[in-house]
């Protein structure tokens, strides 16, 4: 695991080694065991290394024997060990034991369809000098990040968007359609940023510059089946097959030069991770979890018990509200785009646990929701639309409240008055997005917090009308359970989960993130089944449960799903709550920042300093102020 | 306290509510429920009605979502309560 950047100059002139060496400097948190800088005429590869394949020879920048080629790579290729096998016999020659290698033999086997090969989470640069052609990819699922943008006669790219901004050439100003795609989906629709000028790569998809034209390809995407052309065969057999290709997927995540850990949250899913490594490496694993004084977030006793019933050396780090206000400007240095939940901060103090115990990697259960029916999201869309079968029904509604147990409030409201909140007018059952119609609705009311000016400028902007533009065609004939999974899968947990939650608060720490669940067979086999075999009734992630049995605590499989959440909005209004916190959302500062209206900010403010703010809608409003601001104060000002 | 008044003192509870202050969007010709009011306001709403007004919203009018749905309707609601309709 590394930080990578690079520049490619149109003009054909010698790229600038310092210019590289400022970029990678900032990256060094991804990568702080080695670091190098290599030019190769116009085209300039930098690497800050994170040692975890192939400790000796693995160094990079590695190019191929004769110099054609240069590499810098970001991730891990996890079959690198039968790939290797198979070049070796087509007659490519390796100087290094390591995956970097592995890949540039078979991009010159392969040519760009290389990546079709490759298992694992990745983003690269290969420079082929003969052909002057500067090849990036980013893995299938969006785990690694890859941002790029063009100044001048520059072409530049990186892990992260800190170190394109390392350039001064590349202007620093925050983009209302990113902002107004973020203020609806948590996060933007790739390649948009929410800096002017700056894009990613979309997971899935590879970008070459060439002849100064720059040109993406989608190389690969969830091959969801026809509604009613999916696989509904045995049950015992499936729920074998998906435990085999988890047990395979995990075996290969195990491939490293250090030792690997794992993250144990209470729920199934790293449960279910943690017991595989178990099985396959057969020797005590350390897992590290967090925990929450605030005990509505706490799942302490369930980490406990997977623990002990897998009988792993356990360290914990909790995490308070200080806590959070604390590190979280730290976390929005990472984050670079806003949040509305506070969740990423208790991901980084855990990190930093990971980091202090002397780890560089560890497996999470991260996917398996995405993958295999397990989100509430997907419940309460198999009830709304059962609801819709009967409207005036008494009872169809009632089944809502079996959504969401852990939300006081909403158990609260009366049935009745759901039907509004929950969208099943005949118009919203047409949408393409009914799943997700009622959370970008909740999320988009805090545009109203915008400025005047920052309003009128994204009056032009339609951020559901931009996603639409990038639906398959085929997204039409998918069932309604996999057009949802697609949807969250795609947008929520490649632009926030595996970005905000993920990669950028693991890799703070320096720490490799691996996740079993996502790897690209377990997700083409996930994407096959019915809808029934995930969600059987109300049951989520009903297969999963059945290939585990057994290997996981009963209690674990059974209890109710709690999604990870932390404490938000009142965090920052505590006795010795730090000084950013009153300074960046003072009237003066607000208006300076010209995102958000001064006004309606201050009345937020004196409702949370006054205790009397304590909706969801509250907590994401404050959230998404003050990590504008912290993101603006810190990158824009 | 005036019908106007009633209606004025619900709009204001909205819109400092559920609508960060913004009063320009709080439509009276669009539904309440769904539209301003979210999944977990009505609760709050009524808790409001009973403290501001002093009165007791019962079950069988909460389950009633039409009370609720636009500014004229749960001021009609507290006048009724306040016997003044």
């Amino acid at each position: 695991m590394c930080g990578i950047s690079g520049v490619l100059r149109f003009d054909g002139g010698p790229a600038d080694p310092e210019q590289l060496g400022r970029m990678i400097a900032t990256l060094r948190h991804r990568g702080p065991d080695a670091e190098g800088v290599r030019i190769s005429g116009p085209a300039g590869l930098a690497h800050a290394r994170l040692s975890i394949i192939d400790l000796k020879s693995g160094a990079q920048q590695i190019s191929t024997h004769d110099g054609g080629l240069w590499i810098t790579f970001n991730g891990e290729i996890f079959n690198y060990i039968e790939l290797r096998e198979e070049l070796l016999n087509r007659g490519h020659r390796f100087v290094t034991r390591s995956d970097t290698e592995v890949i540039l033999n078979a991009y010159r086997e392969y040519g760009e369809d290389c990546v079709h090969h490759f298992n694992g989470q990745w983003a690269f640069a290969i420079w082929d000098s003969a052909d002057r052609k500067l090849f990036l990819s980013r893995d299938r699922v969006g785990v690694r990040p890859l941002f790029y943008t063009q100044v001048g006669d520059c072409f530049l790219f990186a892990s992260e968007i800190k170190a394109l901004f390392a350039c001064p050439e590349v202007s620093r100003e925050i983009d209302p359609r990113g902002m107004n795609q973020v203020f609806t989906f948590w996060s933007t629709i790739p390649p948009q940023t929410v800096f002017k000028n700056v894009f990613q790569l979309p997971p899935g998809h590879s970008l070459t510059v060439k002849n100064n034209g720059v040109q993406t390809r989608q190389y690969w995407s969830v091959p969801y089946p026809r509604n009613g052309e999916q696989c509904n065969g045995n049950e015992a057999v499936l729920a074998e097959e998906l435990l085999h290709l988890l047990e395979d997927a995990t075996r290969i995540r195990l491939r490293s030069d250090v030792p690997v850990g794992a993250y144990l949250s209470g729920g199934i899913d790293s449960t279910v991770t943690t017991a595989l490594v178990g099985r396959t490496a057969g020797e005590r694993l350390r897992t590290f979890s967090i925990t929450f004084d605030d005990t509505e977030f706490d799942e302490s006793p369930y980490q406990r018990e997977a623990s002990a019933f897998l009988g792993t050396q356990h360290s914990q780090v909790s995490c308070s509200h200080q806590d959070i206000a604390r590190v979280f400007p730290q976390v929005i240095r990472h984050t670079e785009q806003p949040l509305v939940r506070t969740a990423p901060v208790p991901m980084f103090l855990l990190a930093e646990l990971v980091h202090r115990s002397g780890f560089k990697v560890v497996l999470t259960g991260e996917g398996a929701d995405e993958a295999l029916g397990g989100y509430d999201i997907f419940k309460e869309a198999k009830i709304r639309r059962f609801w819709a079968r009967n409207l005036d029904s008494k009872w169809r509604p009632l089944l809502l409240k079996r959504l969401y147990p852990y939300l006081q409030d909403f158990q609260r409201q009366p049935a009745a008055h759901l039907k509004n909140f929950f969208r099943i007018s005949t118009e919203d059952l047409a949408s393409p997005f009914f799943s997700h119609l009622p959370r970008w609705e909740l999320t988009a009311k805090l545009k109203l917090l915008f400025s005047a000016d920052f309003s009128a400028q994204i009056r032009e902007c339609d951020a559901i009308g931009e996603l639409e533009e990038q639906l398959p065609p085929e997204f039409a004939a998918w069932s309604s359970f996999a057009q949802g999974e697609y949807l969250e899968s795609k947008y929520f947990l490649a632009g926030y989960l595996l970005s905000s939650q993920g990669d950028r608060m693991a890799m703070a720490h320096s720490v490799e993130g691996r996740y079993p669940f996502l790897d690209y067979r377990v997700v083409e086999f996930a994407a096959r089944l019915s809808p029934i075999l995930k969600m059987k009734v109300l049951n989520e992630k009903y297969l999963l449960k059945r290939a585990c049995e057994g290997i996981v605590p009963e209690s674990i499989l059974r209890r109710s799903k709690q999604p990870y959440r932390a404490p938000d909005g009142r965090c920052f209004f505590e006795a010795n709550a730090p000084a950013y916190v009153r300074e960046l959302l003072s009237p003066c500062a607000i208006k300076t920042t010209g995102v958000f209206d001064p006004q309606a900010v201050s009345a937020l403010v004196s409702k949370f300093a006054a205790q009397k703010a304590g909706s969801v809608r509250d907590d994401m409003a404050l959230v998404g102020v003050l990590s504008t601001q912290l993101l603006a104060a810190q990158f824009t000002n | 306290m005036s019908m106007t008044e009633i209606e004025q003192e619900i709009r204001n509870y909205l819109v400092n509510t559920f609508l960060f202050g913004r009063a320009d969007a709080l439509r009276e010709d669009g539904s309440l429920l769904g539209n301003v009011i979210d999944s977990s306001g009505a609760i709050e709403l009524v808790i409001f009605l009973q403290e501001r007004f002093a009165i007791t919203v019962e079950d069988e009018e909460i389950a009633v979502p039409e009370n609720f749905d636009s500014v004229k309707n749960i001021a009609a609601l507290v006048a009724r309560k306040l016997g003044k309709s």
